[in-house]
Formats: C-alpha cells, structure tokens, sequence
C-alpha cells in the first residue's frame, strides 16, 4: 500500500504543479489589471455592441465607451465596479439597454454555448468568488475557456497590451437593412424552437445591481435604448415590450429612447438592430444634443 | 452516480481509504463497508429504489436458505419459480409493462375492439436488468448444485449491490464473485495499479470517444431526413464507435474499480469490432450477458443439439430475448433478429465455433483474408446498430433507405463537420491502440511491460489531458436504459 500510494503522490506532483502554477498565474494577472483613466472623462457608455456601435466617443472629448460586443450585464457590473472605483471622476454612466437584454438568450455568453469565447476576456476583472462560479458554470467548455484566459493574460504580460475594456467600433459603411438578416436576428435573440424565450434571470439580477452601484457611487445612471429598424421593432414579442416598460416604470431611472429614432435604411446594418456608421454620427450627436440641453457640461 | 461525475471522484477515494485503513482487514466490516458504500451509490439516484435491490435480495437470500436443507425435487422447483417469478416479475412490471399494454391496444384496435388499459408512468430502476439477471443467476445455480447457498446475509448483499458493477454490469455469476466476499483482501499493489490503468482507459474511451461521437450520432439520428445516404454513413459509424466506447468503457470502469478493492470481474469486452465472424463478434460483445443467456436459455432449450429447425429456433429465441433484454421497444427486437439471422449460417454449417485464437496473434498486421471478413463483420454490425439506435421501425427502414439511395455517393455534410475530425482522430487512435492491445484483458493492459516508465507516464498525463480538454457534453452511459 506504501509503494501505491507513494506512486499515487509522485504521479500527482506534475499536475498539482500546474494547477498551482496556474493559479498563481491567474491571481498576479489579475492584480496587474488598470483601470484607471484619463482624469477628464465624466461620462462613460457601457453595453453591448449595440452601444459599442451607436456611440461615437470621439465626438465628445469626456466621454469613454467601453461597449463590448455580447457584453451581458453581468459582465457590464463587475467592470463597472472597477472602474467606478478607480476613477472619481466618472458623474455619469449610459448603460445600453434595450428589449433584446432581458431575453434568456444572452445567458448563452455567460453559461452557455457562446461562453468560452466572451466570458474569458472578462475573467480577469472578476472578483475570486465569481471566476469559480464561471468555471463551474463552463466546465463543459472548459477547455475552450482556458484558451481564451491563457490568450488574454498573454497578451496582458507578454504583449504589454492593457485589458481592453471596450471601445467604440463600427466598420458598417454603405450598408443596407436586409429583412432576411433581420428576421433572422429576431429569431437569434427572442426565440428557441419557435417559442418565445423566457426572460434572463441574471441579467434582471445585474441591471438591479448595477442600478444600486451606481446610487451607492453617488455616479448618474441613464439607460440608453439606440436605434432600431421599424421592421425589427414590430418584430418584438409583445411580452419583451411590455417588460422593458415595466422595468423603466419600476426603477424611475433616466431613459433615452433612440429605438424610435427616425433613421434611413442606410443607417443600420443588415440585421437591423445595430447602426451603421453614418447611423453611429447621428446617434451620437443626437445624445450630444439632448445631454448638452440637460445638463450642459458636454464637451464637444 | 455517474462513474464519469465529479461525486463518483469524491466517493471513490473515501470508500477506498475506508476499506483499506478503516476496517483493519476484516472481511465482515469490509463486507459492511462495500454494501453500504454500493447503496449509497445507489441512492444517490433514487433513493426510493434502494428498496427494490433490497426487496430482491432478500426473495434470493431467502430461497438460497430455503434450498439448504430442501431435498424434495417439487419443493425445490417450486423455490426456484418463487426467484423466477420474482426477479422477472419486477424486471417485466419495470420495464416492458407500458410496452405491452400499449401494444395489446394496438393489435385489439385492427379487430375494432376499443382497450382502455391505461399506461403508467413507471420510471425503470437504474441497472434493474443487471442486478435482476445476477440474483437470478444465483438462485438457478444453488438449484442446480453448483454452488452452495451462502447464509451470510451482508456478503450477499454486498455480491447483490457491489458498486462497480451495480448499474450496468459485468453480470456477475455467483460461482464467480460471491467466493470472493468470504476471502481474506490482501491490498497488491500490481492488482491496484492495474485497476487505476483499466479506470483510465475506460474514461478515456467514455469521455473524449463515446461522449464526443453521441454528439454527432445524435444530430445524424435525430434529423436524418435532412441528410444524404452517406451522412448517415457516417452517423452509423459514429454510433458504432459510441456504443462500444461508453460501455465497454463502463465496463473498463467497473472492473477496474473493483480491482482496487481487491475483486476480479469477469471480462466484457474482447474487442468485438476486430471479429472475424458473426459467431466471434458475440463471444467478444457484452460477454457476461451472452454467456448468461447461453447458460441459463440456450443450453436448457437444447442449444445446438437436435435438428436443424431446433437449432433455427433455439437461435432466434436466444438473440430475441437478448434484443428484449435492452429495452421494450420493437427495434431492439428487430436488431436481436438481426442477428440471429447474422449468426444462423455459422451454426447451420458448424462455423460457429471458429476464430476461437485472437486475430493476427504475434503478428502486427492481419493477412487480406482476416482484414476482408474483420471488415464484412463490422459492416453486419454497423448495419444492425442502425436498428438499435432508431427511435422505431419506420425510422431504421427510412434511415437504411436513404442509405441505399443515389445520395450515397455525395461527400458527407453536417453541422460541425470541422470539430468532427478532432472526434475522428481520435477514433483512429483508439483502433490503433485496441489493436496494438488486442492480446492483453484490456487495450492498454500490458503497457507496464511495453514501456518505460517515464514513456508510461507520459502516456498517462496524454490521456488525461485528453480527457480534460476534449471532453464532449456528459451524456449518460447507454447502458443504464437497459
């Protein structure tokens, strides 16, 4: 029994190493994150790629978007978190929200088929306690994850290129909504098997979080719903309506509503909900206008 | 619990350090050990059917007592129904109730007399089929003398129970296991190790094959009328390869696992897909349930004594039995038909008996005649996988028709076709390592004596890693349906 078990312990140091290793590895990473920013910006945009496309942050010299595409609120929190307390200087944070994030289907970025590729470049930013929860949750996709960690912290110590925490992107020039695309993005976010998805639960759970956050910061929250295409907004399910207008009545937070915005077809992409660029300017200006006639302290 | 979960990580080593340091050797604590470990185990499941294993062990301990000092011939008889009655009373209200209550209706409904049975909802017992046929092993070889009715009720509940095999196998025979309850366990350290080197390749071929090609055979299977005939080709094939993985992986498992504990199992797999014949694949496939049903149905309907239309008979009863066995569907019985079709020329001309030596023994190749008939015999098989996997008869006859069409000959097409051949690689890793370990109990069983070492370690850390990093979305063993 001496010999096996003595064989059992030396076989088990190669992999105890590595998981050490690892872990060591990751935790330093993690310490070695910057959040700190320019001192002048005020406002930052956050969201998913709806906000990342809509919201030209060049066009106002104290405004930081740090949009990411597939960015659940969940993600969106704990960055935030970080930021927040790293810069005093933030008054006031445009959070995207619109139907499309409170359907079930986002979960998919966090637990599920889409995970590995979205949730490793936020791994970093989570605090112990949620990076085991991650891992629990993904740990079919383990493997893909872990490729995803190593390739980021890579990039973090080798390349010496700092976390990116999102930054305004958009390369749709000369594009055209297509219904096809469109309907076919409907179909992506609101439904499974032809029934209408449930809600998220864990989105719901960060919006409030985030909400509390940015209260207990003393920082100004402002939801921000960009353009979307008439076709896609009557593609909608009702319940997705109906929901997102009882969450605004329910928290009484300051909302900009653009779903409406009068755009031509060749300012949105071919799926419909995301802006092109020329659709990004509009956007942008437009919010410019309506923060500069509120509070007056944009810098153009 | 699932041998490939993180509970079974968990409970393994406690059990083990228990038995090994615990008890202090004693065979009766060790005994006490194993069975309350194995209804743990059990339960972790359903608690509520702790009470069926229980209830049966009980009917069997009882009837082997009954046999001890019973000399009358009736009397006896009558003891044995009483097991008989039992064990298949369960396994038959469990598993094919609903079955023929649904299929009575169907023949009363072509007379136009309306039945209004209703069906329940019965949830069939995990491993039902395995522990039903075990105890009735026992009660038919107490009657028949060949082994003595034991008295100690926990060794019996412990040869019942026994966790490695519990759910899906090796079917133990009681000549076999239960003698080994009452010896004394010496921990040898050969025995263990080779335990832990079973336990590995058997996840290995559970996890990244079996786990990996359900992936494919599913999405093949589920949607086959999306699919060209060479498609489905493929998605037979990658059912061929999952059916035999998962389970003769859980039987790699098993048998390793109790290795540990100091107990030998019988050998299940014999590495089928490398048969000659028909007659070679079923002494190679789930050996435990053939020689059961070949021991306690074929020999005593006669076997391959008498004319050739007894012979016919005995064969199909033999291979129907074994396809109902698997479940309570017409599929399976299809495929048990199959097979007994397959297997009938062999015995009809005396082949039956051929290929008893293992292919290309001392040879690292198989000659062009041995490689024709290895391949004619795996194509029989792929084919008659095609029924069992099916969700009815309508199905398999449209899936081999598409087969049987034009699109045959188109290039194979389906979702993640690209992720498939990681899948693929590995199957033809683990051929070549089944064939390299084809005169060994297990593929990889003589590996302490082929390699170094540093070179043996290094193999295992490539199938852990393997395992960790192409592990495909858990499926639930086969085998525990059955």
């Amino acid at each position: 029994m001496r010999k096996f078990l003595k064989e059992i312990g030396a076989f088990s140091v190669i992999p105890l190493v590595c998981i050490v290793a690892c872990i060591s590895f990751v935790a330093y990473t993690s310490s070695t994150i910057e959040y700190k920013m320019d001192a002048r910006i005020t406002d930052l945009v956050i969201g998913d790629s709806h906000t990342q496309c809509a919201i030209n942050d060049d066009l106002a010299s104290n405004w930081k978007n740090v949009s990411e595409r597939s960015e659940s609120f969940y993600f969106s929190y704990y960055k935030l978190e970080g930021l927040i307390e790293e810069n005093p200087s933030i008054e006031r944070v445009y959070l995207g929200f619109s139907y499309h994030s409170l359907s079930e289907y986002y979960d998919k970025f966090i637990d599920g088929e889409y995970s590995a590729g979205v949730s490793s470049k936020y791994f970093y930013m989570l605090p112990v306690k949620e990076k085991l929860k991650l891992i629990y949750w993904n740990v079919d996709r383990l493997p893909a994850m872990c490729g995803g960690i190593f390739s980021e912290s890579a990039k973090l110590l080798f390349v010496h290129e700092p976390v990116s925490f999102g930054a305004y992107s958009n390369d749709f020039t000369g594009t055209m909504v297509s219904n096809s695309a469109l309907e076919k993005r409907l179909k992506f976010q609101f439904y499974t098997d032809e029934r209408i998805n449930d809600f998220s639960q864990i989105n719901q759970l960060y919006l409030d979080r985030i909400i509390k956050l940015c209260a207990s910061k003393e920082v100004e929250l402002v939801f921000l719903n960009t353009p979307l295409h008439l076709n896609y907004r009557r593609g909608i399910p009702e319940v997705y309506i109906d929901k997102y207008d009882d969450l605004l009545s329910q928290y009484h937070m300051k909302a900009i509503d653009f779903s409406c915005l009068s755009l031509n077809d060749s300012c949105f992409v071919p799926d419909g909900d995301h802006v092109s660029r020329m659709g990004a300017d509009i956007t942008t200006k437009e919010l410019l206008r309506i923060m500069q006639e509120q509070v007056g302290n944009v810098d153009f | 619990m699932l041998f490939n979960s993180i509970d079974f990580a968990i409970f393994l080593p406690i059990v083990f350090i228990l038995y090994w340091f615990v008890t202090n050797g004693s065979i009766r604590l060790q005994n006490f050990l194993i069975v309350v470990a194995s209804y743990l185990f059990y339960g972790w499941w359903d608690w509520r059917f702790l009470l069926l294993i229980l209830f049966s062990s009980l009917v069997d301990y009882s009837v082997g007592l009954g046999f001890l000092h019973q000399e009358n011939p009736t009397k006896r008889k009558a003891l044995l129904w009483t097991s008989v009655l039992v064990n298949l009373g369960l396994l038959g209200f469990f598993k094919y109730y609903n079955f023929f209550v649904e299929n009575f209706i169907t023949a009363f409904s072509f007379f136009g007399t309306k039945l209004s049975v209703n069906s329940l909802n019965i949830i069939l017992p995990v491993g039902i089929s395995f522990y039903s046929f075990q105890t009735l092993s026992y009660s038919i070889d107490v009657y028949k003398r060949k082994i003595e009715p034991t008295c100690d009720l926990i060794a019996f509940s412990a040869f019942i129970c026994f966790f490695p095999q519990l759910v899906a196998g090796p079917i133990e025979r009681a000549s076999h296991l239960l003698p080994q309850f009452f010896v004394r366990r010496n921990f040898d350290y050969t025995k263990a190790a080779d335990g832990l080197r079973q336990i590995l390749w058997g996840l290995f071929k559970k996890i990244v094959i079996a786990d990996n090609c359900a992936e494919y055979a599913n999405l093949i299977f589920n949607h086959s009328s999306d699919y060209s005939g060479s498609t489905l080709v493929v998605g037979a094939l990658f059912f061929t390869f999952q059916i035999y993985c998962d389970f003769s992986g859980y039987s790699d498992i098993a048998i390793g696992t109790a290795r540990l504990f100091g107990f030998d199992l019988v050998q299940n797999f014999n590495f089928p897909y490398f048969s000659r014949s028909i007659a070679e694949f079923w002494r190679r496939w789930h050996i435990s349930l053939s020689t059961w049903f070949r021991d306690y149905l074929y020999i005593p309907l006669g076997g391959s004594r008498g004319s050739s239309l007894m012979k016919i008979r005995n064969t199909f009863i033999i291979f129907i039995a074994s396809g109902l066995w698997h479940g309570a569907n017409w599929t399976f019985l299809a495929w048990g038909a199959l097979n007994a079709i397959y297997f009938l020329p062999y015995l009809l001309t005396n082949n039956n008996r051929n290929n008893l030596d293992i292919v290309a023994q001392g040879r690292n190749l198989p000659n062009i005649k041995e490689l024709f008939f290895m391949m004619l015999t795996f194509g029989l098989v792929v084919f008659s996988w095609i029924f069992f996997r099916a969700n009815n008869i309508g199905h398999a006859v449209s899936y081999i028709s598409e087969i049987l069409s034009l699109s045959l000959f188109t290039i194979p097409s389906f979702a993640g076709m690209g992720k498939a051949l990681t899948t693929i690689i590995f199957v033809v890793i683990l051929v070549f390592i089944e064939w390299q370990g084809r005169e060994g109990e297990y593929a990889i069983a003589h590996l302490s004596v082929k390699l170094s070492k540093p070179l043996r370690w290094a193999f295992y850390y490539a199938i852990i890693l393997s395992i960790v990093y192409f592990s495909g979305r858990e499926q639930p063993f086969i085998y525990f349906q059955f």
